[in-house]
């Protein structure tokens, strides 16, 4: 329950903030100290004034001030005193397009971030690439009003901290480290291959992998089937369970099974070659992994996996917002919502599925969410910034619990919907906008 | 980093031996080295040794601990400049007294035991009786989860002082002190306020105070009078949570004064003078508060309140583990004073108690948690070391919502088991020995 204040526009004063005396004393904001005002990654010196005759939870800043650092007024900041700046904000990016027609047609929804704007203040803006100035370091994009909670269009200046929901490439990439650093996150999209060449540096992670190959040659797709007889395959980057194929290696031919818009469609092919070649038509020459089958648990023929849904608070720290079971179509090769599966409470899965008594669920909920925990540790060691990832979680039929895919693209919350719990959904998109408030210097204290 | 203790025989009493592999993972070893067991220490000297799993630290046979180390648990070892800190040990101050650690009393714990304290370390629980200062150590029980005997997981023991004492039972003022200046800042769940302090500490908090109902130390009638001037309605409770006198919500009624108790039993009195006499016995033996009433919006025409579980967790922060809505009676007196014994989530009672919408119910569950963490934090400033708090909030027919008290966690397990909620009774019951790893440098 942090204060928080409203800007008046200063018409009188240049270059002045004034603020209420006991604000002043609260925030430890001395008016003879020599003060910055920093709003984004913009920082302007001003004089400090203290009047008891405005309101407490208002400030009078100079319009100069307002204008050159391009505030929007409709915001509640919160405001904190840190070495010689006093930083209004959170100031947050919400990165959501790679062209203005496109953030046009997205921007209304992204308002669902933003239910809870008493809670975040600030101000938070919609942007584009094709909007963003990287010399002039403006934004053309839009900014949530939370009287009318709606977005308000306009050219406002970079943000502190910058929620990245989309791909952008190495040139953007570099830019946006150059300026924003660590206060970006998602900034890195990782793909199959290096998910696993990650995870199986991790001692602890290592046993919970299946065997995965990158495929550049079809002697290693023959070796790699000779020694699993039934794989997956899957395109580096795909996603949506788009792209799988499931092969099978039997006496005398290859099996391919794959969901075509949710038809099952199989091919037999002679030898491996034909299947390379499959494959580089299929995925239209792109690289793709091949991952050892597990025998995961199923329901009449419906085989289930688990989506656990991670994001990091105000505090900097993971959350494990929820276990979902997803029950793939019967005899699908994938448990994609998109792909016809369904979803359940994922307690109730293991309860019902795995037999367990509510204190063995409780054990392996608490090791299911240790795992992914340690995976999210350990892709951030490698120098990806996360702050939300989906992480697909498997169990076998021995009771072995693997890794199957981390996807950290913006991982939808919707999986909250698909177990009926709205408030989870919310809850989930307002945890990564308190993550951006920590990146824009507004971190939770103890 | 998970580790085996491991005897090795023979050797000096002061050797310690690690493995090969630790060798690479530092730059240099140091020669000697202070071991560190909870509050323990001692000075040793440092073998590498050959032939010992990576996983494993070795102490000579001959090394005699003044206390007992189980071997058969995993401990974590971390090394901070000459000091190998192995634990984490964490005592649980569950009794007052030794004599209450029957079979049937430890049975009551297994389960938390048992479901969230496998990542290592020496966890016991333990009375406040069986605490020697002389020689520092404690008396108590740890539960060993591979134990072959049926209905015997619990191993009795002298252990070190620990890391971090994790409290909740009571204990003597001479004991509490003693905690208080053996472990400082590691004991949490200190002392608790009565209803007055709380008052004191919260009402200073711009933000906080148009939550809180209004409370003043009741002294005189005319401080009824003058409350029920201003509120209409008022609750009468003892100052002091934990003592058992009775409490009450009283309004005027025709020119008198209505005294509803907490079993919805109601007396009237006609004249002040009957009243002031009435408050007079009550004040002889305790002292009360008076405070402001606000009429909780009801469940099927009972009345509702909140329970909002807030406990610290790993990662030393306060979160929400649970909210469950308690139904009172039809009285209109708060459902935590009746101790009805129906309950409902705090999302279903919102639901149907106020008829909110998803998104309402997320905002109005968002403004609740954000309340009772705002709540906690000032309490951890002002008042103690707090790592589990049981707050009690109101949300009234405007759907605004007030904090009626805050008090310990103790009376969380019944609203659970009625709503079925047995993940959130384990979670409970794992939280905080999150915290107390943390605490303990072990997060």
């Amino acid at each position: 329950m942090e204060p928080q204040y409203r800007i008046i526009v200063d018409l009188q004063d240049q270059n002045g903030l004034t603020i209420h005396p006991d604000t002043a004393k609260r925030k430890n904001i001395p008016a003879l100290k020599k003060w910055f005002l920093r709003f984004g990654i913009q920082a302007l010196e001003i004089i400090v004034k203290t009047s008891a005759r405005i309101h407490e939870n208002e400030v009078k800043l100079s319009a100069g001030i307002i204008e050159s650092l391009r505030i929007p007024l409709s915001g509640r900041y919160e405001m904190r005193a840190a070495g010689n700046e006093i930083v209004f904000g959170p100031y947050i990016g919400i990165l959501a397009a790679s062209k203005k027609s496109g953030l046009e047609q997205i921007v209304q929804p992204l308002a669902n971030y933003l239910y809870d704007y008493a809670h975040i203040g600030g101000a938070v803006t919609a942007f584009s690439l094709e909007g963003t100035d990287p010399a002039r370091h403006t934004i053309d994009g839009y900014v949530y009003n939370p009287d009318t909670k709606q977005w308000d269009q306009g050219v406002f200046s970079y943000p502190a901290a910058v929620f990245k929901i989309i791909y952008v490439d190495k040139r953007w990439r570099n830019h946006f480290q150059t300026v924003f650093g660590g206060r970006m996150f998602n900034s890195y999209v990782f793909n199959k291959w290096e998910m696993y060449r990650w995870l199986s540096q991790a001692p602890g992670l290592e046993r919970h992998l299946p065997d995965t190959i990158l495929c550049r040659t079809p002697a290693q797709l023959e070796s790699f089937l000779e020694l699993h007889r039934q794989i997956y395959v899957k395109p580096l980057n795909g996603s949506m369970g788009a792209g799988i194929f499931q092969v099978t290696k039997t006496e005398d031919h290859l099996k391919i099974d794959e969901h075509q818009d949710g038809v099952p469609r199989e091919t037999v092919l002679s030898n491996v070659l034909d299947l390379a070649e499959f494959f580089k038509i299929r995925l239209k020459g792109k690289k793709y992994i091949a991952q050892q089958a597990l025998d995961l648990i199923s329901c009449e023929g419906k085989k289930i996996d688990f989506r656990i849904v991670m994001v990091k608070n105000q505090a900097g720290v993971w959350n494990d917002m929820c276990l979902v079971a997803k029950y793939g179509q019967r005899g699908s090769i994938v448990t994609n919502i998109l792909a016809g599966a369904t979803a359940e409470v994922g307690e109730w899965t293991l309860e019902k599925r795995l037999g367990l008594s509510s204190e063995e669920v409780f054990r392996w909920r608490k090791e299911m969410s240790r795992i992914a925990l340690e995976a999210a540790q350990c892709i951030e060691k490698f120098g990806v910034h996360c702050g939300n990832l989906g992480i697909d979680i498997a169990v076998d039929t021995r009771g072995r619990i693997w890794i199957i895919e981390i996807n950290n693209l913006n991982p939808s919350p919707l999986f909250a919907l698909d177990i009926g719990d709205r408030p989870l959904f919310y809850r989930i998109k307002l945890m990564n906008m308190l993550y951006a408030k920590r990146l824009a210097g507004f971190p939770e204290e103890l | 980093m998970t580790m085996r203790i491991e005897r090795i025989p023979g050797g000096k009493a002061n050797l310690l031996y690690l493995p090969e592999s630790f060798s690479n993972r530092t730059e240099a070893v140091p020669r000697r080295i202070l071991i560190r067991i909870g509050a323990w220490r001692s000075e040793v000297e440092v073998r590498i040794h050959n032939e010992l799993p990576d996983h494993a630290i070795g102490l000579s046979s001959e090394m005699k601990l003044p206390f007992e180390l189980p071997d058969r648990l995993p401990y974590e070892a971390a090394l901070h400049g000459r000091e190998l800190h192995i634990g984490p040990v964490i005592a649980f101050l569950a009794f007052t007294n030794k004599n209450e650690m029957t079979p049937a009393a430890l049975a009551e714990y297994q389960s938390c035991f048992g479901s969230g304290l496998n990542r290592g370390g020496l966890v016991y629980i333990c009375a406040a009786d069986g605490i020697h200062r002389s020689d520092k150590t404690i008396e108590g029980c740890f539960y060993d989860s591979s134990a072959k005997e049926e209905n015997a997981p619990w191993k009795y023991g002298v252990f070190p002082y620990p890391d971090v004492v994790y409290r909740t039972a009571e204990v003597t003022t001479p004991q509490y002190d003693e905690l208080i200046a053996e472990f400082g800042h590691h004991m949490f769940n200190t002392r608790l306020w009565n209803r007055w302090e709380l008052w004191q500490y919260l009402s200073p908090y711009p933000p906080f105070r148009e939550h809180l109902l209004y409370t003043e130390p009741l002294r005189h009638m005319r401080n009824l009078d003058d409350m029920l001037a201003l509120y209409g309605s008022v609750y009468v409770k003892p100052a002091d949570r934990r003592k058992a006198g009775p409490f009450f919500k009283v309004d005027p009624s025709n020119g008198g004064y209505r005294f509803i108790d907490s079993s919805a039993m109601e007396t009237c009195f006609d004249s002040k003078q009957e009243a002031s006499e009435f408050l007079h016995g009550l004040l002889s033996s305790e002292e009360y508060i008076v405070q402001q009433a606000v009429p909780a919006t009801g469940h099927a025409n009972r009345c509702m309140d909140f329970r909002v579980l807030m406990q610290k967790d790993g990662s030393k922060h306060w979160s929400c583990s649970g909210m469950i809505a308690r139904i009172g009676g039809a009285a209109g007196i708060a459902a935590g004073l009746n101790r009805s014994r129906i309950a409902l989530t705090g999302q279903q009672a919102l639901r149907t108690g106020f008829s909110l919408n998803e998104r309402d119910i997320f905002l109005k569950e968002q403004e609740m948690t954000d309340l009772c963490i705002s709540a906690c934090k000032i309490l951890d400033r002002c008042a103690g070391h707090y790592a589990e708090l049981g707050i009690d909030l109101i949300v009234d027919e405007n759907v605004k919502v007030w904090l009626a008290e805050i008090g310990d966690l103790r009376s969380h397990k019944w609203p659970l088991s009625s709503i079925n909620d047995r993940q959130t009774v384990f979670k409970v019951a794992a939280t905080p020995f999150e915290y107390a790893r943390a605490l303990a440098g072990f997060g």
